[in-house]
Formats: C-alpha cells, structure tokens, sequence
C-alpha cells in the first residue's frame, strides 16, 4: 500500500478541518453551507452517473442494481445482528444498521478523486448503484424497527410512522433520492450539446467544492470525538468493523459477481464499507425516534467516515488490487 | 403605555424533521401564526451543530391564549411519547394588540 497515494486534495482537506477543530481553532464556516454544497454534490454525481448509463449496456446495469440491493438490504442486517450481540437495544440497533446499509456519498467521491490522481479507470455502474442504495437501508431499518416494536405498534399514534405506504414514501422521497435520481434523469434525457453549458459549474469545479465540503465535515467529524464517552467503547469498534465488513462484502460483490476492474471493485468496496450521514440521519429521526441520534450520528460521521477516508479507501483499493491482479 | 394582554409563550426546541408535525399542532389549534427559528446546541440528542439536516434543530415559536394551552401541550406531549427528542417550555407573556392573535 503506497499511503503517498492519499496526498489529494479532498483528503488533505478533510484532515486540515479535523485538525482546525481538533487545535480549536476559530475557523467557522457560514450556516448551511455544508448543506449547499451536500446539494451541488449530489447534483454533479448524479448528472455524471445519467451521462453514463446513456451509454451503459442493459444487461450489466441490471446486475449493478440488483448488486446494490443485495448490499444495501444485506448490509443492514448483518449490523443489526452484530449490535444485538453487543447488547445494543433493539431500536437504537435498527437506527444504527440503516445507516449502514446506505452509502456516503463524501466518501465514495472521495474514492473517485482518489482514483482520478492516479489515473486508474473505473466502471461507472457504481454510481448507479450509489443512488439505488440510498433507500433500501432506510426501509429495512423501519422494518426492523416495526418488529422490535412488536405491540406497541399497534397504538393509534404511532399509526402515522408505521404505516408501510407513509415509510415507502419517505424512503423513496427522501431529499437525496430525489437529488440523485432526478439530476440522473436530467443527464439521461438532455442533449450532450446542451450539457456543455452546466459542464464547468457541474464538472471542472466539482472537485474543488468537494474539497471544501470535506474541510467542513472534518470539522465536523472532530466535534463528534467529544461524544465518544456517551456512545461507548463498543460501538465505537463497531464504527470501525462494520465497514470492513462492508468493504470485504463489496469486495467480492465488485470482482466475483461483477466482474469490474481494480477501480469498480475498490467503488463497490466503498460503496459496502460506507455509512450514511446525509440522508439517513433526518429518516431516523422521524422513523425510529426512539433511537438516540447521537449514537448514529457520531458512528456515521465521527468514525465510519473519518475511518474509511484514511484507512479505508487505500486499504480496499490494496485488496481490490490484490483481487483483480491489477 | 397602550395595554398588554396575558399570552403564554410555548418554546419548542426539536430537530429540523419535525416542523412540518408542529406547524399541523399549531394549525389544528388554529394558532393564529409561529415562528421558528433555526437553532444550535446540544442536549439528550447529543451535538446539534446545524451542518447537516440530521444534526440541525429549531426553536419553534407559538403564542397562545391561556385557553388553548392545555390542547396545544397535549399534542406536542404525544410527539414525546413517540420518542422525538424535543425540549418544550411556556413562559407567561404579554402582548400588545389582542386581536392579533384571536
């Protein structure tokens, strides 16, 4: 593993926000910026991922979405089984576990730019397949949650939350579902002339506003190591394994079932490893209220992330190398 | 001093997810307006910094006549009992031109 290899600008951003706040500096960024830019984000992945499937072959973009099924309905509940067996209380484990069923998009950016400074290829049905995998996590995590109620279910005031068609639709209206799939759509659908004229703001700028996202959610990150106490020593490991067995799950998903490149295989290894912090958060909060926020939120952001960025993404693309025997 | 009528204040401090259920409390009680107001901190829901929509709260903002107080509180307590971390607080009040708010 050549760790020079992380000398890119997204990661060397995210380190000097982690720092920044680790060194409490008075270094602040505007409200609601990472929020703007989490938009623009999403937009330019997803108007790059509909480009692509214009050209995509039917067939191979079928298994990339029923690939992406598999891991975001699986993921969540090899999660859940691992929490139980920590003693994590059932709702707070059906919390937990969807967020890592669902994907990052910071950190599956972040393996592009990574890839893209050393130039190596990729397949591009990941990106497929980071949309598809943004919403089924969410409805397993509900599921879950629906079970662990058990009777209590059944009271009149919880109608509005566990009513199967008002979960569907908040998995699937959810504001980054929306985001991704419809800037899919839009890059599908218009004209590659007419693209050229969102080109620069969508693509030749796309890389240095993720640098800027993730010099916010470093800072962000660092804030969460303060609520490592409340959140536990166990699930604090549980940050740190649960992606790596994600990541081994994309691993083989990526090689042996689909066959991609050392490039495709280290995106889907990514894709397995992440946990979300964007999309997921807000659904818990209304799903599963019960759960305490500060036990996904400081799992998803303060350790999975950070974790994956560093230590991930090079460790996955050694195996994805290793694997593909590139 | 032009006169002042009795009003109670009710603060609500809850995740951003939330406002749509407490704009349907304070219409359901035909509230006569709220306000919210985007807000920081943190609490039993840990960190609330505001970067991202999970992590971002709001203090939402409805004036009530002393008569309605009971109905409102009782709504937003049934959101508690589902779990929503929210914080809620009344305060007694006085404000000026009644008839705003009937």
């Amino acid at each position: 593993m050549d760790l020079s290899n992380l000398l890119i600008p997204a990661v060397l951003f995210f380190a000097l926000g982690f720092l920044a706040q680790a060194v409490k500096s008075d270094l602040k960024f505007p409200p609601d910026l990472a929020k703007a830019l989490s938009i623009y984000l999403l937009i330019g992945i997803g108007l790059k991922g509909g480009i692509e499937l214009a050209h995509a072959d039917l067939g191979e973009a079928t298994q990339a979405v029923a690939a992406a099924l598999v891991l975001g309905l699986g993921l969540p509940i090899v999660a859940y089984v691992i929490l139980l067996a920590g003693r994590i209380d059932k709702l707070n484990a059906s919390a937990i576990a969807a967020h890592y069923g669902s994907v990052s998009a910071g950190t599956f950016l972040t393996a592009i730019a990574y890839l893209s400074a050393q130039q190596i290829e990729y397949e591009t049905y990941p990106l497929i397949m980071l949309a598809i995998m943004e919403s089924p996590a969410i409805i397993i995590g509900l599921l879950l949650a629906r079970f662990s109620r058990g009777s209590q279910a059944h009271d009149a005031e919880n109608a509005r939350e566990n009513h199967m068609g008002e979960l569907l639709r908040d998995a699937f209206t959810n504001g980054s579902v929306m985001l991704l799939f419809g800037a899919m759509v839009v890059g599908l659908a218009v004209k590659p002339s007419s693209l050229d004229t969102i080109t620069p703001f969508f693509g030749t700028l796309f890389m240095g506003a993720l640098s800027l996202f993730l010099l916010e959610m470093g800072m962000e990150a660092s804030k969460r190591i303060g609520e490592f106490k409340r959140v536990g020593g166990f699930l604090v490991v549980f940050g740190i394994l649960m992606p790596l067995i994600g990541g081994a799950a994309g691993l083989l998903v990526g090689h042996y079932w689909l066959g991609f490149g050392e490039g495709g295989v280290l995106l889907v290894a990514v894709l397995g490893a992440s946990a979300s912090y964007i999309a997921v958060p807000p659904a818990m909060r209304l799903a599963i209220p019960e759960a305490n926020p500060s036990y996904y939120l400081t799992l998803s952001l303060g350790v999975t992330f950070p974790f994956n960025v560093i230590v991930g993404i090079p460790l996955y693309h050694y195996l994805a190398a290793r694997l593909t025997g590139a | 001093m032009p006169p002042l009528y009795p009003m109670k204040l009710i603060n609500i401090v809850a995740n951003i997810t939330l406002e749509e259920r407490l704009v349907d409390i304070a219409e359901a009680h035909e509230a006569s307006g709220y306000t919210v107001l985007d807000a920081r901190g943190a609490g039993s829901a840990g960190l609330q910094t505001g970067a991202l929509d999970g992590e971002s709260n709001i203090l939402f903002l409805l004036l009530v006549p002393e008569s309605k107080l009971d109905q409102v509180l009782a709504d937003v307590e049934k959101l508690m009992k589902r779990g929503h971390h929210l914080a809620t607080f009344v305060s007694d009040t006085q404000v000026l031109r009644r008839e705003k708010f009937d």
